[in-house]
């Protein structure tokens, strides 16, 4: 059974269940990985849903309360090229990736970020069906916003505080068009 | 604000495209907070027909040059209890006339549904005597995304109602999830609008809770609106002189930073009062702003630059006025553009 690194809050669940993976947290053969800051509002959603102890934090502050989650989940150190090499991971994918296009002129906050249309929920159960040689089998996207509606200043605050996150998604997104890893 | 030895020299409109009117539209308010003066609900202004309050804004925007666009910002009482305020405002928003509101948001949603794209700014100002935590935040989640929303916490002394600010302080860290404003702890003045006036003594708990945190800024959620649209028109930067001779400008003007150095004295500065902008009181008296400038008569009476109800007479003041106060005490009057004659630059 392959095995596919689990993160909250990912799809992971779901992906596991309809390709019939392993979830683990260590030495993964396929690694999914989602854009950090979606990732991190959906599971501050999850936790408030939840009746979570929020311990007196705004929903701004829960964002930063754990940072760089999957470079520590995959026990990345210096996060540099030959490190991920090394990590000899079989099947890596992103399945969203928010980037900040060329402003416009358009001074409208909703604007100033867009999701890379290849990174999806449907391109990334298709690679994974192909990869694994099995049928298609659809996702259910239960995403619970847009993410360009998320406020622009405060993603721009995340990705400052998760640098080593966004370096290493960075990374995996060259990999995904070069099949090799660049700094 | 810029060290205590820059000496400040010039006050300047951030933008000069916006002629702002300070309008105090009535003393009617369906709250009477304890901490609140009477006169501020007790309901004794007039309240003018439609055509009266239209008629105003048509003038003054007949004083207007083409690019330059009217603000209104409204204050009370409850500017939302005037009877005709539904219609006045919607006239407002067909007029492209730019609003901001204080409010205790007390009015039903349908209200808030209906208008929430009138605004350009809002300072919602939570009284926990008369109001309803759910309904406030519904108000709140239905206007954050159209307009720049401030929510002020009036920090109630009786124990019931501090608790329910702080409940209420509490639940806006998170609720609604995805939002865009700003809150903040209020500590009321005691016996305000009074000789007596001066800042309530909490007890120590009290205190300790309203400094644990006094404010945060919700910015999970982009607005609907451009960022042009999301700011404040009618901010103001100061301009220093530094010790050595050279002038150096505060890009956003610290006004509470100008109280508490007692640098809001302008006795003998000149003042774009009138020029600027306007205040119109609770009655429909016009002056050039709040602090009255026009001065008083030989019989003691202000020498008003006119009424809403009579605008014949109604003039602008074409010319800066000559202050003659000892201090500025309104927000709304320190920004207006004023300088030392002999060294604006």
């Amino acid at each position: 059974m392959k095995k596919l690194l689990h993160i909250s809050n990912c799809w992971h669940e779901q992906l596991a269940n309809l390709y019939d993976l392993e979830l683990v947290t260590d030495n993964p053969d396929i690694v999914i990985l989602r854009d950090p800051f979606d990732r991190a509002v959906e599971a501050t959603i999850d936790l408030l849903d939840s009746g979570g102890d929020t311990r007196g934090y705004t929903f701004e502050e829960l964002l930063f309360q754990e940072n760089n989650i999957y470079s520590k989940t995959l026990g990345i150190e210096t996060g540099s090229a030959e490190e991920l090499k090394q990590k000899m991971f079989k099947f890596v994918w992103l399945s969203s990736f928010i980037i900040w296009p060329r402003i416009t002129g358009e001074l409208h906050p909703k604007e100033q970020t867009k999701p890379l249309e290849r990174f999806n929920l449907t391109s990334t159960s298709k690679k994974l069906s192909n990869y694994l040689s099995v049928p298609y089998q659809a996702l259910n996207v239960n995403q619970r916003f847009i993410s360009s509606d998320l406020g622009t200043a405060l993603r721009g605050d995340f990705q400052l505080a998760n640098s080593i996150d966004y370096d290493l998604v960075r990374k995996l997104k060259i990999y995904t068009d070069k099949g090799r890893y660049y700094e | 604000m810029l060290s205590d030895s820059a000496e400040l020299v010039e006050i300047k409109q951030k933008y000069n495209k916006y002629f702002h009117i300070n309008w105090n539209l009535t003393n009617k308010c369906n709250f009477s907070c304890a901490y609140c003066h009477p006169y501020n609900y007790e309901g004794s202004s007039p309240a003018f027909d439609l055509e009266t309050y239209k008629n105003f804004v048509t003038k003054v925007k007949s004083y207007l040059n083409e690019d330059e666009e009217l603000v209104i910002s409204f204050t009370g009482g409850e500017p939302t209890a005037l009877p005709v305020f539904d219609d006045f405002l919607t006239w407002l928003v067909e007029e492209k006339v730019q609003v901001g509101l204080t409010t205790n948001g007390s009015k039903s949603l349908r209200f808030w549904e209906k208008h929430k794209e009138s605004f350009r700014w809002i300072s919602f100002s939570f009284h926990s005597e008369k109001t309803n935590l759910r309904h406030c935040v519904n108000v709140i989640d239905t206007l954050w995304p159209h307009t720049l929303l401030g929510v002020r916490i009036m920090m109630h002394p009786q124990q019931v109602y501090f608790d329910k600010c702080i409940e209420f302080f509490n639940i806006l860290k998170t609720e609604p999830y995805m939002g865009q404003f700003f809150v903040e702890k209020v500590p009321i003045v005691a016996d305000w609008l009074t000789e007596n006036e001066r800042p309530h003594i909490y007890t120590k708990e009290q205190q300790e809770q309203i400094d644990e945190k006094l404010s945060f800024k919700r910015r999970s959620a982009n607005p609907n609106v451009n960022y042009e649209q999301y700011t404040m028109p009618i901010d103001a930067t100061a301009i220093y002189k530094l010790k050595d001779g050279r002038y150096k400008e505060e890009t956003i003007l610290d006004t509470n930073g100008l109280y508490s150095a007692k640098q809001n004295k302008f006795k003998g500065w000149k003042c774009n009062a009138g020029i600027d902008g306007l205040f119109v009181n609770e009655l429909g008296y016009i002056s050039g702003a709040a602090c009255l400038p026009e001065g008083k008569d030989e019989y003691g009476s202000v020498r008003w630059l006119g009424h809403i109800e009579n605008l014949k007479t109604f003039r602008m003041p074409a010319y800066a006025y000559t202050c003659q106060k000892t201090e500025c005490f309104c927000n709304t009057d320190l920004i207006l553009s004023k300088f030392k004659e002999a060294v604006a630059v």
